[in-house]
């Protein structure tokens, strides 16, 4: 079964299994904020029921946010939406970035598509990288990623305003594996990853 | 119907909470068989399960129960089947984890589409009953109107039909012939007003050749070709008054002249007339002859406005909705109850031909189920003029009198049932008493009409 496939299926389950309890702690929050209504007592604890469907929507949204990036949606035109993968991968990496005391400054193109044979790999390559820059940047300091389009091409440029050079041994097997199954070029400069797809669709 | 028992049970209580009888099932056989027992006004049923989903269960449900809507909870995973649903029938689909408030507004939407659908279903089985006519009204005053017909039309007496325009008034003249021993024989229908004064004689009794200018042949008037039959005379205050005598002795003596003829011939007409002049006025001014005005008025036939009949409105509406689709190819099923409100309030100055033309609008304009506002003529809606006075015929019981005073009295004030009560100088608890008292009448002269719920709580069968 292609890696992409048993991806969609895995996410598919993972997200009816955890929005199936989801579900059924909003039913018993909305049965009892109407029993605390009719008993006279929500007034006193409003404040914490509406706390619980905020915190209810969050994980939601966060699940969404996991989904969409685990398997980003194809345009109708079959493209991948790169600039809106590396939108999601920035903030589902938010916690990283916070715990490393890392400043992220993106500059993203709105709605740069690309042509990718395996979407997963595609977007696989996009958090690798970013966890990379994040792992290597000192507290305090800078990652810049820019997401543009010139000559044909759309590339993702992630660089550390921090370190002097990127590490040798990184530009590993497996990055390689994923520039193949994804139809990527990744090129490795001083201080920064600038991966690029070929097949600019325009949105 | 949900496969997560606990879930399924948790959604119930809410559902209840909210009002609604419910009934459980966790597998798709289950919840049919429920189904068909319990009647739902709709069906909410989880999308993705092990066994038998929901897409198994709305193709199963759309067997036994076509019109009630089915509403689908579903996770991220099965968005793609749920669009998949909507094709195939389903009502709508709400995303896990659901937002209470989304669901209610889905379900009361549901339900409200469910009681317009039996509306409409109740409106097509009272025009099945009513059978292929154009000309239908349940209302009092057209109640007395067929009755008046029905009494007239075997006699061989002239009747005068009144009525403003548009109220249909060549429909009944058709009515009386149809219902007369004269029914095989020629019905004749000529408006007096469309004739130019110089030839109306001609067009009346007929010429000889050579009888005028331009007369190349023998042509019979409209009293020969009516002959054993019936001539309806609209707007019979037109005729000159020159003419008028020889109309009389016509109708006297069932014997004419053609213009330039010199034998009299013989003519056995039944004369219907209609006016909208006030004929009385116009003798005493010397524009109607007096005698001929008592010939023609041996019987009265007189139509309300659509203004005074507004209980025959939806039926009409239906009537014309099912005319216009047939014409059309069209599968408008009814109209949305808000617009039908509007249409009740409506003064209708042109009657049913002014109602007739609004709905063949709307069906042309009309893509959907229901009729909304936005196909409706832009004068028509949001231009309900208020209703200034209350009229109605004499003849009704004291309290249809009362019924309809009431309802004037609440559309006046907006629906306001407080400041209504205050008008009429009853208790709200009086006032609420009688709406609900006409309510239960209205649902009760729709016939028996199946329905799935108990002491007006609806159910909902259902769950995640």
């Amino acid at each position: 079964m292609p890696a992409e496939l048993s991806q969609m299926r895995l996410v598919d389950s993972m997200m009816h299994e955890t929005r199936n309890p989801l579900n059924a702690i909003a039913i018993h929050l909305e049965i009892v904020s109407e029993k605390l209504r009719k008993s006279g007592a929500s007034a006193n604890v409003d404040s914490n029921l509406q706390a619980m469907r905020s915190q209810l929507a969050r994980v939601d949204e966060l699940l969404k946010k996991f989904a969409s990036f685990m398997l980003p949606k194809k345009r109708g035109d079959g493209a991948f939406p790169l600039s809106s993968a590396v939108e999601l991968a920035l903030e589902l990496l938010d916690y990283e970035r916070r715990r490393k005391n890392v400043e992220v400054a993106a500059r993203i193109e709105a709605g740069l598509a690309v042509q990718t044979a395996e979407r997963s790999a595609a977007s696989s390559l996009v958090l690798a990288l970013l966890l990379n820059s994040l792992d290597r940047a000192p507290s305090g300091s800078r990652v810049e990623v820019s997401v543009g389009a010139e000559n044909g091409k759309v590339a993702v440029v992630i660089s550390n305003s921090g370190v002097r050079q990127l590490e040798a041994d990184y530009h590993s097997s497996a990055l390689e594996a994923l520039c193949l199954q994804s139809g990527a070029k990744l090129i490795r400069r001083e201080d920064a990853w600038v991966v690029s797809f070929p097949g600019i669709q325009p949105s | 119907m949900d496969d997560e028992r606990a879930t399924g049970d948790a959604l119930s209580e809410m559902l209840s909470q909210w009002g609604h009888r419910v009934e459980t099932a966790v597998d798709g056989n289950d919840a049919l068989k429920k189904a068909v027992e319990f009647r739902p006004d709709v069906v909410l049923s989880d999308l993705a399960m092990p066994q038998t989903d929901g897409l198994w269960l709305l193709r199963a449900l759309k067997e036994d129960m076509p019109d009630c809507p089915v509403v689908f909870l579903t996770g991220r995973g099965t968005i793609d089947a749920a669009v998949e649903a909507i094709r195939e029938g389903a009502y709508d689909f709400i995303e896990k984890p659901l937002d209470p408030a989304r669901l209610k507004l889905c379900i009361d939407r549901a339900l409200e589409k469910k009681e317009t659908m039996r509306e409409v279903q109740g409106l097509r089985r009272r025009l099945k009953q009513l059978g292929p006519s154009d000309f239908i009204g349940q209302s009092i005053g057209m109640r007395r109107v067929f009755e008046l017909i029905e009494r007239v039309a075997p006699a061989r007496a002239p009747v005068t039909i009144s009525g403003e325009s548009g109220t249909g008034k060549e429909m009944v003249a058709r009515a009386i012939h149809n219902l007369s021993p004269r029914k095989d024989k020629p019905f004749i229908a000529v408006n007096c007003a469309s004739i130019p004064p110089t030839l109306i004689e001609s067009e009346f009794l007929g010429h000889e050749r050579g009888a005028f200018t331009g007369a190349s042949q023998r042509r019979p008037g409209v009293f020969e070709l009516a002959h054993g039959g019936t001539l309806f005379l609209d707007e019979v205050g037109e005729i000159p008054v020159e003419l008028q005598a020889k109309l009389l002795r016509v109708l006297e003596e069932s014997r004419l002249r053609r213009v330039g003829g010199k034998v009299e011939i013989e003519v056995d007409v039944r004369l219907l007339s209609a006016t909208n002049r006030d004929l009385k006025a116009e003798i005493k001014n010397g524009r109607f002859r007096e005698d001929l005005y008592f010939r023609l008025n041996v019987f009265q036939i007189a139509l309300p406005p659509l203004r005074e009949r507004r209980d025959d409105i939806p039926i009409l509406v239906q009537l014309f909705i099912e005319k216009f689709n047939s014409d059309s190819g069209k599968r408008v099923a009814g109209i949305h109850p808000d617009i039908l409100d509007v249409l009740k309030n409506y003064e209708w100055p042109g009657n049913i031909r002014e109602l007739r033309n609004a709905i063949e609008r709307a069906v042309i304009l009309c893509d959907g189920e229901l009729i909304q506002a936005e196909h409706l003529p832009p004068d028509l809606v949001g231009k309900t003029p208020e209703r200034q006075s209350f009229r109605l015929p004499y003849g009704l019981p004291l309290d249809l009198v009362e019924k309809e005073y009431i309802l004037g009295s609440l559309q006046r004030n907006n629906g306001n049932k407080a400041r209504t009560a205050e008008v009429l100088g009853v208790s709200e608890k009086t006032l609420y008493n009688k709406l609900n008292r006409y309510a239960a009448e209205a649902q009760a002269a729709q016939g028996p009409v199946q329905t799935g719920t108990e002491g007006g709580a609806q159910g909902v069968a259902g769950a995640r």
